[in-house]
């Protein structure tokens, strides 16, 4: 009995990964013909050409603020010196209790300002809107706590502008970024309605005044670690699924969405953990409930910097949330799943996202289970304990060594040949610690979901540009 | 099945892409070391004759021989001075100069770049031919243009026309196949000179709905009274989307020398086209326009409202006209409107 | 009786000796023009009566910001102008001139016109000056005559900064206005890569009148944020603030003059039309 069961659980995650590691080999392979042919591009040549304003959508940049008060004056610097022609800055302080406000308020020399406010999507109360003396099209709402969509609502009500882009308050935004996640929504005449760029992860980055002038590999391997998984997520997701307007996750940290369509489909969901993707969801099903050929577009390139945790217990709880997020979207548009009306992201992307995003780590962590199980067991279960072994070191070695080097390659970001050597390195590690560290996390969420548990995982802020605030 | 499976074939893949990725990885190392000696080899000649050129391009002394390129990262150098040249500085001369020197110096490398099997190649040797000019490689883009390429190439292979050769520009963009989205036909458009895009306005009916578009867009950013006729004749088009771009571009002009052909758009069944009236009215006297923008400010569409009283509030006589409009009018949603237009005003700028 | 009263407030020449420096050093710091008038009658008819009544007549046609004063021994009287060229001078001479030969045929007066524009002269030296000029021309009648010693002001140290990240464009701006002859002025031009170093290099410290030629978009603080640290500086006005932009849009031109900039440049451009306009703004500073 006990042997039986043995072999039906080893062969059925043996399959799985089977699965698994042939999806992922489907996606990188479609992402590096796909960078391939970007290898060498100048880039500039579109920058340049689009820096004018008559080729250019004006564009209202939202910032959702809640107690962050250490990087949010970093996070408009950044958004200050963008190249782009046309912007207008809305930060939302979502009623932080620290000193968001008054850090603002003082930097940026706010005066209060009265202003008509069209309510296209119902929110919470508006207390006082701002103008900056500096930047006259730097903005900033105080409004009553209500999370981080409902501050973002806020903002969408309050802009002037056909798109807008959404910027956690900790995030920096390199100089070209938003022209060139703009790009595609321009070149195609508003076909793309939505456009996310590449986050990075800035710890370890040297900055100061909004803007990265230096990168390093940070010394905390739980941060290098998350590094090598941003690099995986990109090169083993995004990009292919973008290709096929398949995308269903972008970065809620920097993302670009045309304002009339998130209107109609009722802006950013209150109430829910993973407002960002939720709203990508909801978008995509609006676009096939109306048979409209609009797309959501992944953009490889502009780049967003953001914090990653730094203890165990920040990451841990950052992990939870996510997943519940995920596994929350998923659930409340279950529907949409095998569903020919919604197309391949009914038969793709849903199956996907549920198998290997979402119910993953319940079979991943059932082949830990195992494995230490066939340990005590004895001889007869360790041809399958090692061949499951062998395709862990495939899924989560090769993979990432992979990415590491194809990020190498293909961004022209310049690693040195040391740095380079480590994220190596510890990628042989992977599978002993972050691997099923990150599994049990996620199991976590799930189980979250199912308790109905909220979690809102603050993130102690340690600020973007550390001790580098010099001026 | 997939347990008879062998471990020693899983080990073997194992060790196979191992291997791969290791032999990757020192290619990239190699590659970044290479890489890292053409920027030097770069930055060096930028470093040595930054000043020769400022020389040649402003002060017009003769160049030095030893300016000339050698090989790509030279090449590379050039390219970075001469672009840092036109992007911010506008002579004529300069551009001329750039020009005669590329088209000899700088031809031997594009060719070859031409033929590169890597599309980015190719690419970056459009741009380049196309920001410096060159225009002694007709024949070469004539034969390239014959190769099965890209659509991307192709529109750059537009723009170079549009620069050099604009009669084939013409002749190119009648039989084009390929659609291209509006705004890369506003970027074409941009480039034109007055007399060839008046070519392409005149043919406006030839052309299908993005080119149509972009020509609106074009002529209302060339701000050149010539075209405010031509898009007034728009205006009777039947179709929707030509009308409000059409109203759209006169609005960006900024010139309106009459009302009249506007005031049936008044009344228009479509909001987008009264929201349009509301705001070319802006550059027109509220004692012509006041009537209608009463009738406005009680649109149904809170666009239009909004719009219409921005518009009056914006003359000089624009607060007392909606102070008196408060007073009269029985619309309940305008006047709150136009209390918060005048409070607006008062209590900003 | 009111005649004798505004007469009697007319200032001697001992007693103006003591501003003359002030005024100097003011003309060299707000860069204003400052002129003096001497005026002599013609011997023989000095008398009191008559030196009383052309005092009066003279003040009543000044402004508040010219200074009348009567010369020792009643050889004349002098006037500074405040705030003004030797044209103005000129015409205001002429002007009276024209009504004192009707009014008072029987007079003759000459003058002598010198256009103040450094601080290397004394009071003494410009009565000095003065005197032997126009007791060369005492003969004469209605004569103006002009000193022009006094006219060149002091070539003054002006600072230029470069702001842009490019570095070739950077050496083109620096070696083009290194190389600009601005008459008066002389040039003291360095760069910077971003808004940071510039602030680091605490350059802007200094009481010279600052040119500062800044992209508006840099990395670590950019051009407009260095436009308001620049303009809430106490003496903010020392600085005249080009601002060149890549971004063509109106929007972004109308914030630049609001914060306060005095030119928007928009990128691309020409190199001579910034060097002209560096020399008008110069030449503005000298009216």
């Amino acid at each position: 009995m006990v042997d039986y069961i043995m072999k039906f659980f080893g062969s059925l995650i043996i399959f799985y990964m089977f699965i698994v590691i042939a999806s992922y080999c489907i996606m990188l392979t479609v992402a590096l013909i796909t960078m391939r042919k970007r290898y060498r591009l100048d880039p500039s040549e579109y920058d340049d050409a689009h820096i004018d304003a008559f080729y250019s959508k004006p564009i209202s940049l939202l910032v959702p603020a809640y107690n962050e008060e250490i990087g949010v004056v970093d996070t408009v610097y950044s958004l200050l010196n963008l190249r782009y022609p046309q912007t207008e800055i809305i930060i939302i302080n979502d009623g932080s209790t620290d000193n968001t406000l008054e850090t603002v308020i003082k930097h940026f020399k706010m005066k209060p300002i009265e202003q008509i406010i069209k309510m296209d999507i119902p929110t919470k109360q508006v207390k006082q809107i701002y103008q900056s003396e500096i930047y006259p099209n730097c903005i900033l709402v105080d409004k009553e706590n209500g999370g981080k969509a409902d501050a973002l609502n806020v903002g969408i009500n309050i802009s002037q502008y056909p798109y807008f882009c959404s910027i956690d308050g900790d995030s920096i935004l390199d100089e070209k970024s938003l022209l060139r996640v703009m790009k595609p929504i321009i070149l195609s005449d508003g076909e793309v309605i939505a456009a996310g760029g590449n986050v990075r992860i800035a710890n370890g980055a040297k900055m100061q005044r909004g803007s990265v002038y230096e990168t390093n590999l940070p010394s905390n391997y739980l941060v290098v670690m998350q590094i090598i998984e941003y690099f995986r997520a990109f090169l083993m997701g995004r990009i292919a699924l973008s290709r096929f307007n398949l995308v269903l996750i972008i970065s809620g940290a920097f993302s670009v969405f045309s304002k009339k369509w998130v209107v109609e489909a009722g802006g950013y969901a209150a109430n829910v953990i993973g407002e960002d993707m939720e709203l990508v969801v909801k978008l995509h099903r609006l676009l096939k409930e109306k048979g409209e050929k609009k797309r959501i577009e992944f953009v490889p390139d502009p780049v967003c910097w953001t914090e990653a945790p730094q203890t165990l217990g920040v990451l841990r709880r950052q992990r939870r949330r996510w997943h519940q997020g995920l596994l929350e979207s998923l659930w409340k548009h279950k529907r949409m799943t095998l569903n020919p009306k919604y197309g391949l992201i009914g038969f793709i992307s849903f199956p996907y996202f549920w198998l290997i995003e979402c119910l993953g780590p319940i079979i991943e962590l059932g082949g830990y289970i195992y494995l230490i199980f066939a340990f005590f067991l004895g001889n007869i279960y360790y041809e399958i304990a090692i061949t499951l072994l062998l395709l862990f070191v495939i899924y989560g070695v090769i993979f990432s060594i992979a990415s590491i080097i194809f990020e190498a390659w293909t961004m022209n970001s310049h690693p040195s040949t040391r740095e380079l050597l480590r994220m190596t390195a510890l990628s042989f590690t992977e599978i002993f610690w972050y691997r099923p560290l990150t599994l049990i996390w996620r199991l976590e969420g799930i189980i979250n979901f199912f308790l109905g548990k909220s979690d809102w995982g603050n993130m102690k802020r340690q600020g973007i540009a550390g001790k580098e605030e010099g001026a | 099945m997939m347990i008879e499976l062998k471990i020693s074939t899983l080990l073997w893949i194992i060790a196979v892409l191992l291997f791969m990725l290791l032999l990757f990885l020192l290619y990239i190392i190699i590659q970044h070391n290479k890489e890292g000696r053409f920027n030097r080899r770069r930055d060096a000649y930028v470093e040595a004759y930054t000043g020769d050129w400022y020389d040649f391009l402003i002060r017009d002394t003769d160049l030095s021989a030893s300016v000339i390129p050698h090989n790509k990262a030279q090449v590379t150098a050039v390219e970075r001075i001469f672009l840092s040249y036109l992007k911010n500085l506008q002579h004529p001369e300069i551009e001329k100069k750039i020009q005669d020197f590329a088209n000899v110096y700088l031809k031997d490398f594009y060719i070859e770049d031409l033929k590169s099997r890597l599309w980015s190649i190719r690419m970056n040797a459009l741009y380049r031919i196309a920001d410096f000019k060159i225009n002694s490689l007709m024949d070469n883009l004539e034969s390239f243009e014959k190769r099965n390429i890209s659509k991307e190439e192709y529109f750059q292979l537009f723009k170079i026309y549009s620069v050099l050769q604009p009669s084939k520009f013409l002749e190119k963009l009648d039989e084009v196949q390929i659609t291209y989205s509006e705004s890369e036909y506003r970027r074409l458009f941009i480039l034109l000179s007055d007399n060839i895009f008046t070519q392409v306005f005149d043919n406006f009916y030839h052309y299908d709905k993005n080119i149509q578009f972009a020509i609106i867009d074009t002529a209302a950013v060339k701000r050149n009274m010539l075209f405010i006729s031509k898009l007034k004749e728009l205006l009777a088009d039947d179709s929707l989307e030509i009308k409000i771009r059409a109203l759209k571009g006169l609005y960006e002009i900024g010139i309106v020398d009459e009302i009249e052909t506007y005031i049936p758009f008044v009344s228009s069944e479509v909001w987008e086209v009264r929201l349009m009236v509301a705001k070319i009215f802006r550059y027109a006297p509220l004692s012509y326009t006041y009537t209608y923008l009463e009738q406005l400010i009680q649109d149904e569409n809170w666009w239009v409202r909004s719009q219409a009283a921005k518009t009056i509030i914006e003359d000089r006589h624009g607060v007392e006209m909606l102070q008196q409009f408060i007073v009269s009018a029985d619309d309940q949603f305008a006047v709150e409107l136009a209390q918060e237009t005048i409070m607006r005003r008062q209590g900003g700028k | 009786m009111e005649a004798r009263m505004i007469s009697a407030n007319v200032m001697q020449q001992k007693e103006v000796q003591k501003y003359f420096t002030v005024m100097c050093e003011s003309v060299i710091r707000s860069h204003l023009t400052m002129t003096a008038i001497f005026l002599t009658l013609s011997e023989g008819y000095k008398t009191e009566e008559l030196a009383k009544e052309m005092s009066v007549f003279l003040q009543a046609k000044l402004r508040k910001t010219d200074l009348l004063f009567q010369l020792d021994n009643n050889a004349g009287w002098g006037i500074i102008f405040l705030q003004s060229g030797e044209v103005e001078a000129r015409a205001f001479l002429n002007r009276i001139f024209d009504i004192l030969k009707k009014e008072y045929p029987q007079l003759t007066i000459n003058a002598s016109i010198t256009e103040i524009r450094n601080n290397n002269i004394t009071f003494d030296a410009l009565i000095t000056a003065n005197e032997q000029i126009l007791s060369k021309i005492s003969n004469e009648a209605w004569v103006i005559e002009e000193i022009t010693d006094y006219q060149q002001p002091p070539t003054e140290l002006v600072k230029v900064s470069i702001i842009e990240e490019n570095d070739i464009f950077r050496h083109v701006l620096e070696v083009a206005i290194n190389q600009l002859e601005v008459p008066h002025f002389s040039l003291e031009v360095s760069s910077y890569e971003d808004g940071y170093s510039f602030w680091q290099s605490g350059n802007y410290q200094s009481a010279h009148t600052h040119l500062i030629i800044v992209n508006d978009i840099l990395p670590r603080k950019n051009g407009f944020e260095l436009l308001h640290s620049l303009r809430m500086m106490p003496n903010g006005n020392k600085f005249i603030i080009y601002m060149m932009s890549e971004r063509n849009s109106e929007a972004v031109a109308l914030n630049a003059y609001e914060s306060g900039v005095d030119e928007f440049i928009i990128k691309p451009f020409n190199l001579r039309l910034i060097e002209a306009k560096i020399k008008r703004t110069f030449a503005r500073l000298w009216p």
